[in-house]
């Protein structure tokens, strides 16, 4: 049984973690030493200046525990998890299946569903929840998503697929919009930008996205799968494209729904972020704690699987996934069928 | 595993690890996903036998009135291509040599385990050139010695259960899932997903309906 464990996230900038036996201990200068014991952590995820003990990193990589470095904004920068995991005959056969046009398509086809699917049923709840002009736009939106959706289906070639998918994403954060409460005093958002996001929720979104990549490349891996080799994103140097590609059934859920609610309750407020010269926006410190103590919480709620037919944590659904994908990939199951929430 | 043993008859035979044999015998999946899949997963159960081989497989010897007792000891055999290492080895001064395989669990008659058992006592045969009539299981859980005797019978069920695993590594497709009582007590049940599998009727439905909207879903959050 993979063991739900915690992931230490450190982001006080001058930290550095070491190795004291089987515990780690975290020095912050200027503030009492605290220690952890290891075996209870399945990660570490720092950001900015953090250091750690290349006795911890080894110790870490030896224990098959993940080190993850981001930026202080969230970016993902890079992760160390030991040996390479997982098996050659998987390797090779993911290759094979993303050298088969049929199959890649196929795959892709249902990676983009798994995303339309969950997208469809955020604006839906959204619609629930929302009166009026709102939830008119909300229910139109959904249906545009269905349409698209049963498009998809019939996409003959990537290009085509990504096309569509495009199109569902422009419509999906046209209901995001719909879906924040003007009540906050944070400025609604007009379309997605990032690199660098200019508002808020943008800045909130890719943050989140981070987060979620973080824990699906590491899925990846612990099921031994290539991350760096897509079936939708293809492949590209420094690209972990299967990532992505799994990671787009768990954006709207994991990410986007989290989102909404840190700021429809107002729990992230203007004074969460700020501004950079040049317009650029991020999270400030306090920003990103309280987005990581939520996140951590978020994790560790339960979620129904309709195949599995029980219910998975959400920090452990996308490990069920890789699996799922592997065991297709290794000619087990005849398809790939995203984790959907309905 | 991946070194070949010459064969007289000059076909290189597929080196098998003894304890590959007992996986096997407990389910040729589960071998499977060892050997093919490189997984390995451990659960309570498994945990407890590594810390307690963690006591027998410190390598060393020790003689005690007329036994002498060996440790972690690499075996193997090059005519049958197996290898392995023993738990314990004690060799009596009248010359009998006696494999004594240690499980945490309680013992089944005629389990996997045997397997081990006997196929540790087929290669010392060839190293020690002796012979051996049988083996032992030492269970912690039951604390005592079972005797296993080594007849005929169970030395062609090592050899057999041998060229059923090179098998497997030949094709390097995964044996079936049993989707049994087995998978309960398995702590390889995550990585094999046997119910998952054994419902193939299940994953095609869902995916002839991927593309169709689903009931709207409600959740807490």
């Amino acid at each position: 049984m993979t063991e739900l464990l915690n992931t230490l996230y450190v982001q006080t900038q001058g930290a550095s973690l070491h190795l004291d036996h089987d515990s780690l201990k975290i020095v912050i200068p200027e503030t009492p030493k605290k220690t952890l014991p290891l075996r209870r952590l399945d990660g570490i995820v720092v950001y900015g200046h953090v250091s750690l003990s290349a006795e911890l990193l080894a110790r870490c990589a030896e224990d098959g525990r993940s080190v993850v470095w981001m930026s202080l904004s969230g970016r993902f920068l890079g992760r160390v998890d030991g040996p390479t995991r997982g098996n050659v005959m998987l390797r090779h056969a993911q290759h094979l299946s993303h050298a088969d046009p049929v199959l890649r398509l196929q795959i892709a086809r249902s990676c983009v569903a798994g995303k339309l699917q969950n997208s469809r049923q955020i604006l839906l709840r959204g619609a629930r929840d929302a009166t009026d002009q709102a939830q008119v736009t909300l229910r139109s939106l959904a249906q545009d998503i269905e349409d698209l959706l049963g498009r998809a289906e019939d996409a003959g070639t990537l290009d085509e697929l990504m096309g569509l998918e495009g199109q569902a994403a422009r419509l999906y954060f046209e209901g995001l919009s719909h879906m924040l409460r003007p009540l906050s005093d944070i400025p609604s958002f007009a379309n997605r930008t990032r690199r660098p996001p200019t508002d808020p929720v943008n800045a909130l979104l890719s943050y989140l996205y981070g987060l979620t990549r973080a824990l699906v490349h590491g899925a990846a891996e612990q099921v031994g799968l290539d991350p760096y080799l897509g079936f939708l994103h293809g492949m590209r140097p420094g690209k972990p494209a299967l990532a992505l590609d799994l990671m787009e059934e768990f954006r709207p859920i994991h990410a986007d729904r989290l989102g909404l609610n840190l700021l429809n309750r107002k729990q992230l407020r203007k004074e969460h972020f700020e501004t950079l010269p040049g317009g650029a926006v991020q999270m400030t410190e306090d920003g990103r704690r309280l987005v990581l103590t939520e996140w951590q919480a978020w994790k560790n709620k339960d979620w129904p699987h309709k195949l599995l037919g029980r219910k998975v944590s959400a920090s452990l659904l996308p490990v069920v996934q890789a699996r799922l994908l592997a065991r297709h990939i290794r000619g087990e199951l005849p398809a790939y069928i995203p984790w959907t929430v309905g | 595993m991946t070194d070949a043993a010459p064969q007289a008859g000059g076909v290189p035979l597929q080196q098998v690890m003894l304890s590959a044999l007992e996986h096997h015998a407990y389910c040729p999946r589960q071998a499977g996903l060892i050997l093919l899949e490189d997984g390995y997963a451990d659960d309570a159960s498994t945990i407890r036998g590594t810390l307690m081989h963690q006591r027998v497989h410190e390598p060393g010897h020790e003689t005690r009135g007329a036994v002498r007792t060996l440790r972690a000891l690499p075996v193997w055999h090059d005519g049958l291509a197996l290898v392995g290492v023993c738990d314990v080895v004690e060799i009596h001064s009248d010359g009998r040599v006696i494999p004594i395989e240690h499980k945490s669990g309680s013992y089944t008659q005629g389990g996997p385990a045997d397997v081990q058992v006997t196929g540790q006592a087929m290669c010392l045969e060839a190293m020690f050139s002796c012979s051996i009539p049988y083996g032992v299981i030492y269970s912690a859980a039951d604390r005592r010695r079972h005797t296993v005797a080594l007849d005929a019978a169970a030395r062609n069920r090592v050899l057999t259960l041998a060229d059923e695993v090179r098998h497997t590594l030949a094709v390097a497709t995964l044996p079936g899932a049993v989707a049994d009582q087995r998978c309960r007590r398995c702590s390889m049940h995550d990585m094999c997903m046997p119910r998952v599998l054994a419902r193939q009727g299940a994953i095609t439905r869902a995916a002839s309906k991927l593309f169709t909207p689903q009931p709207e879903a409600v959740w807490d959050d």
